[in-house]
C-alpha cells in the first residue's frame, strides 16, 4: 500500500489549512460562507481583484461578449492599471443568468459550449484561480468555496456542471436530443453521467497538473504516477468505446446529448497537453469529430483558446505563477493523484 | 420477465434502490449478486452489466447500470411521489446538483472508510497503515462535515422539507462508516436528527432490513485466496 502523504500531521495549523483546502477541493456552494474562511481571499480593489481585471482578447463568434462585471463603485487603487479595466455593464443586465467559470475546467467548457450552442444569453464571469487571479469578494459569497462551474440566475446558485446542464436544457426548453425525454434514452444519458463521474473525471484531468501545474510550484509527479494514469485512462476509454459508443453515433444514443459533451471536454484535456488519446482508436475519434462537427469549429476554438495554449505558454514560461495562498489547495489535488 | 433489480446490499448504491423500490412499492425480482465471492466477475452478469457492477437493472431488454441512472428511471416509470424528485425546475436542480456532488465526495469517502478500516484487515487479510486509515478518517469527517454545512444547514432534509433521492443516497453512504465503526453522527446532532427524520420517513423496519449485511461487514469471513487474487486489483481501482 502507498504511504499517506508526509502533510497529514497532526499540527493543528497544518490540519485546518488542509481542511480548508480539502473544503474547497470537495465542497459546494453555500449561501453562506463557511465557518472557517479559507485563506487568500484578495481585499477589494487590489488588482488582483477579479472585478478590476484588465479584460483579455476574447473573440465572441456567437455574439455573446465576455464581459468583467461591474458591481458597485469602482475602488480607486489601480496605479498599476492606468486606464479603467472595467467595462461598464447596464443594471438591468446584471439581473440575468451569470455563469462562473474557468475555460481551464472541462464542466466549466461543457456548461459554456452548451449555453452558446442553444443561444442562451448569459454573462460570462471568468474565474481564472490558478492564474494567480482571484476571485472577487462577491464571488466569495455566491460561492464559498470558489467551485467552478457555478450558475447564478436571480437569486437561485447552482453547482456542479451536469445539475447546471440539465438545469438550463430544461428552463431554456432546449432541443429534446440534449436531455431527452424518451424514458430510456433519458436513462443512459444518466447511465453515461454516472460512469463518467467515476471514471472520467478526475482521471484526464491529471496529464494538465503534472505537466503544466505541478510544475508550476515546484512539484515533481513521479513517473509511476503519470503511468498509472495512463492506465485508468486506457481502460477507461476502452470501456468508452465499448459499453458507451457501441456501434451508436454518440455516447447515449443516435444523437448529441448532454454526455457527449462532457466526454469531449474531458477527453480534450490531456489531448490539449499533447496526449494523442485518439490516435489507435478510429471509432472514438470518428465520434470526435461527429460532436465537433455538430457543435461548429468556431464555438470549439473560442472556448478552448485558453485549455489550447496553456503548454506553450508553459513552455515559454509564460503561465503566472499561481499565488502562494491557492498552493495548499494545488499540493492537495496533486497529493491525491493516485 | 418483469423488472429485475441485481444488488448486494454489502454496497451502499444497491441499499439506496433496494429502500427505494421498496419504499414505492415497485414490483421486482431480486436478482443477488455477491461481491464477496465475486459474482460480478462472472460472465452471465456481464449480459446485464458489462462494467460488472451493482445495482443493475433489467426491465425486458432494457438493460441499465449506474445507481442514479436506475433510481431516475425508477422515478419516471413508476410515477413515485414528486417529493423524490421534483419536478419544480429549481428543487429538482438541487437534487440533481447532490447527487453529482456525491459520487467523488461522500461516496468515494465512506467506500475509503470501510475499506481501510474493517475489509482490507477483516476480508482481504491485507494490513493498512495508521496513516493511510487518519487520513482517509480525515477525509470523512471533512466530508460529513460538508455534507452538514452545505447542505443540510438547518433544512429538515438535504435539498429542502421533504425528503428526497439525494437523502436516500446520502444515508446509505453513511451507513458504510458506520457498518466499518465510525461515529459519525456524534458530536454532529443536527445530521443525527437529519438521520432519524430520513429513517422515520422511509420506514425503520424496512431501513434496518436494507442495512443488515453492512452492519455485519466486520465480521466478514477472509476471502478464498482465488477470490482475493481475483478482487485485489479492482478494490483497488475502486478505492483510488
Amino acid at each position: 500500500m502507498r504511504g499517506a502523504p508526509a502533510r497529514w500531521s497532526r499540527n493543528k495549523a497544518s490540519c485546518d489549512c488542509i481542511k480548508s483546502c480539502l473544503s474547497r477541493l470537495l465542497g459546494v456552494e453555500s449561501p453562506r460562507p463557511l465557518r472557517s474562511r479559507s485563506p487568500g481571499v484578495s481585499k477589494p480593489g487590489t488588482c488582483q481583484d477579479l472585478w478590476h481585471r484588465r479584460p483579455e482578447k476574447q473573440a465572441g463568434p456567437t455574439g455573446v461578449e465576455p464581459e468583467t462585471l461591474y458591481l458597485g463603485a469602482p475602488q480607486s487603487c489601480h496605479s498599476c492599471c492606468p486606464e479603467p479595466a472595467v467595462r461598464r455593464v447596464p443594471a438591468a443586465a446584471t439581473m440575468g443568468l451569470e455563469l462562473y467559470l474557468d475555460m481551464l475546467s472541462q464542466p466549466c467548457r461543457a456548461v459554456s459550449i452548451f449555453a452558446k450552442k442553444n443561444g442562451i444569453p448569459f454573462k460570462l464571469c471568468t474565474t481564472e484561480v490558478f492564474k494567480g487571479q482571484h476571485p472577487s469578494k462577491e464571488f466569495f459569497q455566491i460561492n464559498s468555496l470558489r467551485r467552478v462551474p457555478t450558475l447564478k440566475d436571480g437569486d437561485f446558485i447552482l453547482t456542479e456542471s451536469s445539475a447546471i446542464l440539465i438545469y438550463l436544457s430544461s428552463k431554456y426548453q432546449t432541443a429534446d436530443h440534449w436531455y431527452p425525454s424518451d424514458l430510456r434514452a433519458r436513462a443512459r444519458v444518466h447511465e453515461y453521467l454516472g460512469w463518467h463521474a467515476d471514471c472520467i473525471r478526475g482521471t484526464f484531468g491529471v496529464p494538465l497538473w503534472t505537466q503544466v501545474m505541478a510544475p508550476l510550484i515546484g512539484v515533481h509527479v513521479p513517473e509511476e504516477k503519470v503511468q498509472r494514469n495512463k492506465t485508468f485512462m486506457d481502460l477507461a476509454l476502452q470501456q468508452l468505446e465499448e459499453k458507451f459508443l457501441g456501434d451508436r453515433a454518440f455516447v447515449a444514443g443516435q444523437q448529441v446529448s448532454l454526455a457527449d459533451l462532457m466526454a469531449l471536454e474531458e477527453l480534450l484535456q490531456p489531448v490539449a497537453v499533447g496526449c494523442d488519446l485518439f490516435e489507435g482508436r478510429p471509432r472514438l475519434a470518428a465520434w470526435r469529430e461527429r460532436v465537433e462537427a455538430f457543435l461548429g469549429s468556431d464555438l470549439l476554438q473560442e472556448t478552448r483558446g485558453p485549455i489550447l495554449n496553456i503548454l506553450e505558454q508553459a513552455v515559454n514560461k509564460k503561465v503566472p505563477t499561481p499565488p502562494p495562498e491557492v498552493h495548499p489547495c494545488m499540493l492537495l489535488r496533486i497529493s491525491r493523484i493516485p | 420477465m418483469g423488472l429485475e433489480l441485481y444488488l448486494d446490499l454489502l454496497s451502499q448504491p444497491c441499499r439506496a434502490v433496494y429502500i427505494f423500490a421498496k419504499k414505492n412499492r415497485i414490483p421486482f425480482e431480486l436478482r443477488p449478486v455477491n461481491l464477496l465471492k465475486g459474482q460480478h466477475l462472472s460472465d452471465a452478469f456481464a449480459q446485464v452489466n458489462p462494467l460488472k457492477k451493482v445495482p443493475a437493472l433489467k426491465d425486458g431488454d432494457f438493460t441499465l447500470a449506474e445507481s442514479v441512472a436506475i433510481l431516475l428511471y425508477l422515478t419516471r416509470k413508476y410515477k413515485v411521489p414528486d417529493h423524490w424528485y421534483p419536478q419544480d425546475v429549481q428543487a429538482c436542480a438541487r437534487v440533481d446538483e447532490y447527487l453529482a456532488w456525491q459520487h467523488t465526495t461522500l461516496r468515494r469517502s465512506c467506500l475509503r472508510a470501510l475499506w481501510h478500516k474493517v475489509m482490507f484487515p477483516v476480508f482481504l487479510g491485507e494490513p493498512v497503515s495508521p496513516e493511510i486509515l487518519a487520513a482517509t478518517l480525515a477525509e470523512l469527517d471533512v466530508t460529513v462535515q460538508l455534507l452538514e454545512d452545505n447542505f443540510l444547514q438547518n433544512k429538515a432534509f438535504l435539498t429542502g422539507p421533504h425528503i428526497s433521492l439525494a437523502d436516500l443516497v446520502a444515508i446509505t453512504e453513511l451507513m458504510h462508516p458506520v457498518g466499518a465503526g465510525c461515529q459519525v453522527f456524534e458530536g454532529r446532532p443536527k445530521l443525527a436528527a437529519w438521520h432519524q427524520r430520513v429513517e422515520a420517513a422511509v420506514g425503520e423496519d424496512l431501513f434496518r432490513e436494507a442495512h443488515e449485511v453492512i452492519l455485519k461487514a466486520k465480521d466478514s469471513p477472509p476471502a478464498d485466496p482465488t477470490v482475493k487474487q481475483k478482487l485485489m486489483p479492482l478494490v483497488l481501482a475502486m478505492i483510488q
